[in-house]
């Protein structure tokens, strides 16, 4: 049964409503007061692995780090793998009765500056910094493979096409059963080490993801309605 | 707004529905969706709500509601139902079951008060309050011929649960198995808190 819906008519009932809508804004409206005069690095920036680290959920577009949840070292010592989880897949657009949102990896970048991939939309050919500068060092030594929704939902970044292969045919020690990253949009980032050319750790990186999901009205009903990071109101108590 | 204008006399109720996920009677009994009713009419009051008919079965004074407040802003609202004069047996299940988290609406329902039927007008019942138990209390005076139970539930509004609750995903296996049981992609992020790897130093 609905608790706030089917009171069509019912006063208390759509005060009810109103006042729950009401209330919903104004954590929204507080929520963007708060990040326009203090941002919330916590989000925006690349987190080491920490079980405290809250995945966090993009509507439309935006440019974040991720969180490392999974790394793992060749065992020459000269390559790593790292798992980045970036935010979570959000649900159906069109107030849940539309497709599903789709997630597209518009930009990535690498202590600040552009990744330009090979024609096989994973391997670095150089790097543009803010002033177009391009630059080839890691060339060839760092590889980035993308998924929208879970380890078997590979996504080439914008202005590439091709296929690329699941993630637990990428990440060493993932396999396709229990590696499945339920719901979730993640890079699988391969580095190589090579010293001469500075190349000796992860590096910050940051991925431009945008969501189609970007109506506001969708995105309230999606954040209200998720189980999993909303507010879990059964969709049969919103009236649309 | 409930126009009464063509009725002469009607009374009224309050009815009471508790969505109770994990209802036992038995410790040992299977947990099962059970849907509690009852009203404070004398009388059970037979009742459609989303098209779905209950009956609500009447305690009559053996039930008191607190006050609750109807408000245009948004604000927290908490509700006590006391029932008096419980048998033991229903304290028993009342201590089986998970009824904390409950989902629980209370409405205002406007009766013939000759055939005890709802009255046919829009907006009737009315909903009164609708939150979560989030507490609930069992008090037992025992006397040398009877035993009075009452029992006090403690409702919180769904605003009130709202305002409170924190969501989201953490980066741990405990989290990730929440949702999805056979991922153990997240197993590894406890070991890799603080841990350090020799990149680059040749085995």
């Amino acid at each position: 049964m609905s608790f706030l819906g089917d009171l069509t008519g019912g006063f208390v009932g759509g005060v009810a409503k109103t006042a729950l809508l009401g209330y919903l804004l104004s954590q929204v409206t507080k929520s963007t007061q708060t990040t326009t005069t203090k941002p919330d690095a916590q989000t925006r920036m690349q987190n080491n692995a920490n079980p405290e680290n809250k995945i966090p959920v993009v509507y439309g577009q935006t440019t974040l780090g991720g969180i490392i949840t999974d790394a793992v070292m060749a065992s020459d010592n000269l390559t790593m793998y790292f798992c980045i989880t970036i935010c979570e897949k959000t649900g159906k657009v069109n107030l849940g009765q539309g497709a599903d949102s789709t997630f597209t990896f518009n930009s990535i970048y690498l202590d600040d500056n552009k990744i330009v991939f090979k024609n096989d939309g994973t391997t670095l050919d150089y790097t543009v910094d803010r002033d177009g500068n391009k630059d080839s060092n890691y060339a060839g030594l760092v590889h980035v493979w993308c998924y929208a929704g879970n380890s078997l939902m590979p996504a080439m970044p914008s202005g590439y096409s091709g296929l690329t292969a699941p993630a637990h045919d990428i990440m060493p020690g993932w396999n396709v059963n229990e590696h499945i990253m339920g719901n979730l949009v993640f890079a699988i980032v391969k580095i190589k080490y090579d010293s001469a050319k500075s190349l000796t750790k992860l590096g910050q990186f940051k991925f431009t993801i945008i969501n189609s999901m970007n109506q506001p009205g969708d995105c309230l009903y999606d954040y209200m309605t998720n189980t999993i990071y909303g507010g879990s109101i059964p969709t049969s108590e919103i009236n649309l | 707004m409930i126009n009464l204008t063509p009725y002469s006399s009607i009374k009224s109720a309050l009815i009471v529905r508790i969505d109770v996920k994990k209802y036992k009677v038995n410790p040992g009994d299977t947990a099962s969706n059970t849907v509690i009713t009852f009203s404070d009419s004398i009388d059970p009051i037979n009742v459609t709500i989303n098209g779905i008919q209950e009956t609500y079965y009447g305690q009559g004074e053996i039930i008191d509601l607190s006050s609750s407040i109807s408000e245009i802003r948004s604000s927290s609202n908490e509700v006590t139902i006391t029932l008096s004069s419980v048998l033991p047996t229903t304290v028993s299940t009342i201590l089986n079951s998970s009824m904390k988290g409950s989902r629980i609406a209370i409405f205002r329902v406007l009766l013939d008060p000759v055939t005890n039927e709802v009255l046919a007008i829009t907006g009737n019942p009315m909903g009164r309050f609708f939150g979560i138990i989030n507490n609930y209390g069992i008090d037992e005076q025992w006397g040398t011929t009877q035993t009075t139970n009452t029992v006090s539930i403690v409702c919180k509004s769904v605003i009130d649960v709202l305002s409170s609750s924190v969501k989201g995903r953490r980066t741990n296996p405990y989290d990730q198995k929440l949702y999805f049981p056979a991922d153990i992609a997240m197993d590894r992020v406890t070991s890799l808190t603080g841990s350090n790897y020799n990149f680059g130093n040749l085995p």
